[in-house]
């Protein structure tokens, strides 16, 4: 074995339960290899970083570390390795200080007569954050007292306290603000001139082809392809995740905004709690409206309030239909005028997890499916069901099983297959395509520019910024709870032009 | 550099993807008749230890009979557990309308209107826990206690001095076995068709699965809610009429544990008790089945007062072992 | 979660089972010696087929179950009976549980505490004869639809009511005007609830004696009594429960009612109660209710045996006496010749009441024994047994 090789993992497998997670999979890295994993959300790489970190077992394969057969029991034996890992939730214990969150199962090494000194794990723990870049960050404060951010950092403090060699970064950066990932990029570039090396998984590809100097591409547990710098390439990199070709532009690829006259939905006056107070909205037949701002600026409630979640404290929502408006006070008359609901909250509120992709799928077609004495057939849910999950192509055994089962791209393809198979007619999408492969987004952009072809009204919410700017006919601005700016669908549209509406 | 195995393995792969595609659907297989097991099991244990005597006609009568009121009672709750609802007034709601059914008849009110009556009282009670619940916002829990109390009050104030009795022999026709039979089939086929094939049963199970996303998919929380409890109400109602004919007498305690045994019995039948997908109407109809055959068997073989409880818990702790739905993953949410 | 609830039903069951047995282990202060049957005709004694007979009553486990368990072993030790024990239920699952009971096909003869029409059905459709013993339907259907089938032989009761009566009686005798009342909850025992019954007419027919408050609860007196004190402190004269434990004793003695300005009388006999005789709080009791059950087996027996239905009006329970305790001495007596291992009435008096061994015995005869059954007839008839 080649003395620049830091891990060599050969014929790794990892099922969970009928799902083969990892297949033969089969990766070298080198000392000083900054190396990127990529793959859809089911591709496997968050299993394979998860057993080198030791959070799982593999079924079968081995693993050379240093020369030596590798086969932690936990987190904390891979750590005392030198294999060190970071991930994306909070992996900060609450109720503790930040010293004791960074040597969390290693507090031995400093028991005097099985006395803890604490103010030398204290002092220790102020070393390691300075190390790191982050010297305001000290041992003694209470963990609780830190910011999502902040606690972030702790995760890797504690990761670098023991001077791993290997250092995995499963998708942290997706959830940090410039501060931190300065943070890991220096990090990285140091670990890199320290001959160490760093695995480092993101859905960012910008970021991934800016950092890395190999990129590992997964796909359905398998190992696709490695490319190196002269060969990354977006549409590449998209290309070997998704394994065909992305036909057309990922968005769209007009850019006429105009639609029909004729408004569909519109509210007046709309003031809700947090000081959102008289906002307008008209939607008009065969539009997209964006709406765009920060998480906290409003727009989520306005898209329950459009849909009759939730009452608002001034105005009201009408529904426009031959001329008459007719008011939706909540989801069952929304329902019953032809609309539908899309919630950011997948898991708690747009499907049902315990149950079968069929009965979720069904559910708001139901009442259009009563037959004599209130008879609904099973083979016209199965019926139904079959027709969806093949227009959606939907990675599934077969309608029976259970939603929760399935992807976060398979879940959304359900919930999409809810609205389609009840010929919605305005469709108020909430993040839609949020924790969604690439491959999945492309079939999801898709399949709004049909429904808009075919004259349908969508209203999408979205805190991703290209997203707004790729898809909407016209973008509404939110600020801190209220309304800001209109804008119509344009070429020269950047991000640079909506980011000050915005923040 | 191309680290790809997946063609040179092709085949194998989708053997193995075949195989335990296969394991999985017989786990699935075997999970949905478990909960018949509990009933197989109960059912063989007190055949061996009677000699067959659970099984002769004479006991398969009195298995009807006796598991009249409590399967009766399933069908009906089947529709508030399945969206995560619960009524801890049963009890004392039949017990009113035992009463009232009794008071009737002992003031010459033609039948027919007596079992109306009593049918009505049950289906107040239920509807009052719902429109507690629903309207004022509180749990289930406390809407069934508040109803459970002020209808225990009813009872006891009205049987203080004296149990309410009518003359047993001229209300045989009520206790025909036959006739019983015949009833529940029908109120049985009639739960499996709302439950299983009209939305009634979907709805309610949707609200349990997930209330927010049913909800959003323009599923009436309250409607949806007050039509189960209505539908369980109509069901006590009937099973109260035969109770009170069966006993011919009504006591402060009638109708006492109702609300404990229908909790035995859809624990015992695999249903789940927070509701949702995996709510089967025949699990808890089995159950009550089981609770029946559970109570008879005990006492046909003629165990002794003392041991019966012990034993009691001993096989409820082996029927709920196996009839428990292990890929559901818990008992209680 | 799943195994957290399989350890917790698995701990109940387990709890359960070491309770029963404690009860069933600590039976209280009186445990039968086996039955002296040397005095009877041991030809006719041999040759006694063996019966099963049911016994049923709601509960095993406590005190009185306890005395009723006692009682029937003792005479289906002495006469080669089979006993069985069964707990009632409530409602419609009562009617279930003695269905299933007699489905099993070897039971000949059911004594029950309670009785309902219903009961008597199962009873005809299994053709086995029941009677009820310490316990009497109110109804009036109830009793005309019971008397009325064939396989009722009728009831054997103890004076509930008239123990009740008695209860105020004493108390009011003794000049108490403001009483409190503790019962047991309503419609689940006939026995308290005829007690209860009887004070509240006696109050009705004595309008200067006031019921201040009366309580119905399964938690017994004891719960009741600092509520009382605390409510109706130095008011309250008398007090009266329609049954009595050490509990309610200790009751009494926390909430300092020891001083005699409250007056007790109660049914049911305590070890503390010859200690309140004697300071002079307790006025009355009665107990002694055993063999209310033995006397309801022989005339079973004799309709099982003999063919022959004793009691001739089955709308009227044989009522039997409970044994009065006035006096200190009363209590010494009946520690002494009642709470002994020899019940009140021997295998061999019972024998008497039994038509295989004394054809001659008629429903007089039962009568009779009942009217003249009191703590003096006891001791007349015990005198030389007990030593």
């Amino acid at each position: 074995m080649s003395e620049n090789l830091l891990l060599s993992a050969r014929g790794v497998n990892k099922n969970f339960g009928a799902t083969r997670a990892l297949i033969d999979v089969d990766v070298d890295i080198s000392l000083g290899e900054i190396r990127g994993l990529i793959g859809e959300n089911g591709s496997g790489k968050s299993t394979f970083s998860s057993i080198v970190a030791g959070a799982q077992k593999e079924d079968s394969g081995t693993f050379i570390l240093k020369g030596q057969e590798y086969h932690p029991k936990s987190m904390v034996d891979a750590q005392e390795h030198g294999v060190s890992m970071i991930i994306q939730e909070m992996g900060t214990i609450s109720g503790i200080t930040v010293a004791a969150n960074i040597f969390a199962g290693r507090l031995e090494q400093f028991a005097k007569g099985g006395l803890l000194s604490w103010k030398k794990i204290n002092a220790e723990a102020d070393r390691v954050l300075a190390d790191i870049g982050a010297p305001e960050i000290k041992g003694s404060m209470p963990i609780d007292m830190l910011n999502f951010e902040d606690r972030k950092i702790v995760e890797i403090a504690r990761a670098m306290s023991t001077n791993p060699d290997l250092l995995i970064i499963d998708e942290t950066t997706t959830a940090l603000a410039t501060k931190g990932r300065r943070l890991i990029y220096n990090l990285i570039n140091r670990l890199h001139e320290e001959n160490k090396a760093v695995l480092f998984i993101s859905h960012d590809l910008d970021e991934l082809m800016e950092v890395c100097n190999t990129i590992t591409v997964l796909r359905d547990g398998v190992i696709i392809d490695t490319l190196n710098k002269e060969q990354m390439s977006i549409e590449l990199m998209r290309k070997l995740m998704v394994g065909r070709e992305l036909a057309g532009s990922y968005y769209r690829d007009d850019f006429d905004g105009t639609s029909s006259d004729e408004v569909v939905l519109q509210a007046d006056h709309i003031s809700l709690r947090n000081g959102f107070e008289n906002v307008d909205v008209k939607l008009h037949k065969g539009e997209i409206l964006g709406f765009g701002g920060l998480s906290d600026c409003g727009m989520h409630e306005l898209g329950k309030v459009l849909y009759g979640i939730e009452k608002p404290l001034t105005g009201e929502v009408n529904i426009i239909k031959d001329g008459k408006k007719k008011p939706v006070t909540d989801p069952v008359t929304a329902v019953s005028y032809n609309m539908a609901y899309v919630s950011k909250d997948r898991d708690k509120e747009s499907v049902i997890l315990g149950a079968s992709i069929k009965n979720n799928i069904v559910l708001p077609s139901l009442r259009n499916m009563k037959k004599a004495l209130g008879y609904i057939s099973p083979r016209s849910e199965k019926e139904l069901t079959n027709k969806q999950i093949k227009v959606m192509s939907i990675k599934c055994r077969n309608g029976e099983q259970l939603v929760k089962e399935l992807s976060g791209g398979n879940k959304q393809k359900v919930v999409f297959s809810k609205w389609l198979g009840t010929t919605s007619d305005v469709l108020i999408l909430d993040c839609p395509t949020r924790g969604i492969d690439v491959g999945v987004k492309a079939d999801m952009y898709k399949l709004m520019m049909d429904l808009k072809r075919q004259g349908k009204a969508i209203i999408m919410i979205s805190e991703e910024l290209l997203e707004l700017i790729g898809m909407s006919d016209r973008i509404m601005l939110f600020k801190d709870g209220h309304f800001t700016k209109e804008l119509m669908r344009s070429e020269e549209l950047s991000e640079k032009t909506v980011i000050e509406y915005i923040i | 550099m191309a680290d790809n195995n997946a063609i040179r393995h092709n085949e194998k792969n989708e053997a193995i993807q075949a195989a335990l595609e296969k394991k999985a659907a017989r786990k699935a297989l075997i999970n949905s008749i478990v909960p018949y097991f509990g009933l197989i099991f109960i059912v063989g244990f007190f055949i061996i230890v009677t000699q067959g005597k659970f099984v002769s006609a004479d006991n398969i009568g009195n298995l009807i009979n006796q598991g009249f009121v409590l399967i009766m009672i399933a069908v009906g709750s089947s529709f508030v557990y399945a969206h995560g609802g619960m009524d801890f007034s049963i009890g004392a709601v039949s017990g009113v309308a035992q009463l009232v059914c009794g008071l009737l008849i002992l003031a010459g009110v033609p039948l027919p209107i007596c079992i109306l009556a009593c049918v009505a009282v049950c289906v107040i009670g239920a509807s009052c826990t719902a429109a507690i619940s629903l309207l004022l916002s509180v749990p289930v829990f406390i809407g069934s206690m508040t109803v459970r109390t002020s209808f225990t009050g009813i009872l006891k104030t009205a049987t203080t001095n004296s149990d309410i009795s009518i003359l047993f022999s001229d209300y045989a026709f009520m206790n025909n076995t036959a006739i019983k039979a015949v009833i529940l089939a029908v109120v049985i086929s009639l739960g499996i068709y709302l439950f299983n094939y009209t939305t009634i049963g979907k709805y309610n199970k949707a609200l349990g699965g997930n209330m927010l996303t049913a909800q959003q998919a323009g599923v009436s929380k309250n409607r949806v809610i007050f039509m189960a409890y209505l539908l369980m109400g109509t069901c006590v109602g009937i099973a109260s009429v035969f109770a009170f004919f069966r006993a011919g007498t009504v006591s402060a305690y009638s109708g006492n544990g109702y609300e404990f045994n229908i909790m035995m019995a859809i624990v015992l039948g695999g249903f789940p008790m927070t509701g949702g997908e995996k709510s089967r109407i025949l699990s808890a109809i089995i159950g009550a089945l089981t609770v029946t055959c559970l109570s008879n068997g005990l006492q046909l073989w003629g165990l002794d007062a003392l041991l019966v409880s012990g034993v009691k818990g001993i096989l409820f702790v082996i029927i709920v072992a196996l009839s428990y739905d292990r890929s559901a993953g818990k008992l209680v949410s | 979660m799943k195994k957290f609830i399989a350890l917790l039903l698995a701990l109940c069951l387990a709890l359960g089972i070491v309770s029963a047995t404690a009860e069933v282990a600590g039976t209280g202060d009186v445990y039968f010696a086996d039955p002296d049957t040397s005095m009877l005709d041991q030809d006719i004694l041999n040759g006694l087929p063996r019966y099963k007979f049911a016994f049923s009553y709601y509960s095993f486990t406590d005190k009185l179950g306890q005395q009723f368990r006692l009682c029937f072993d003792y005479l289906c030790k002495a006469f080669n009976i089979e006993p069985f024990f069964f707990e009632s239920g409530q409602g419609d699952e009562a009617v279930s549980n003695l269905e299933s009971v007699l489905a099993a096909g070897d039971v000949d003869g059911v004594i029950y505490v309670g009785g309902s029409q219903a009961l008597l059905s199962v009873c005809e459709k299994y053709k086995v004869p029941f009677i009820s013993a310490c316990g009497f339907p109110s109804a009036e259907n109830e009793v005309q639809g019971m008397a009325a089938n064939p396989y009722y032989l009728g009831g054997v009761v103890d004076a509930d009511y008239w123990a009740g009566t008695r209860c105020l009686e004493v108390l009011y005798d003794a000049g108490c005007r403001n009483i409190c009342f503790s019962g047991l909850t309503q419609g689940f025992v006939k026995s308290h609830d005829d007690r209860a019954k009887a004070m509240r007419d006696f109050i009705a027919a004595h309008p200067d004696m006031k019921l201040l408050a009366d309580s119905y609860s399964i938690g017994l007196a004891q719960d009741d009594i600092p509520t009382f004190a605390a409510s109706f402190g130095g008011i309250m004269d008398g007090y009266v429960s329609t049954a009595s434990s050490d509990a309610v004793y200790s009751a009494l003695e926390s909430e300092m009612l020891t001083d005699g300005s409250v007056k007790y009388t109660t049914v049911d006999i305590a070890s503390q109660t010859g200690v309140y005789f004697q300071n002079g709080v307790q006025l009355w009791t009665c107990g002694g209710q055993y063999p209310t059950v033995m006397v309801a087996f022989a005339i079973l027996y004799n309709y099982v045996h003999d063919g022959v239905q004793m009691i001739p009006d089955k709308t009227q329970p044989l009522t039997r006496k409970y044994l009065e305790i006035t006096s200190y001495e009363d209590y010494e007596n009946y520690c002494k010749y009642v709470e002994s291992d020899i019940p009140p009435y021997t295998a061999e008096e019972i024998s008497r009441m039994m038509l295989v061994f004394n054809p001659d015995v008629t429903y007089a005869d039962l009568e009779k024994d009942a009217e003249n059954y009191s703590l003096d007839d006891v001791i007349k008839r015990h005198e030389g047994l007990i030593k």
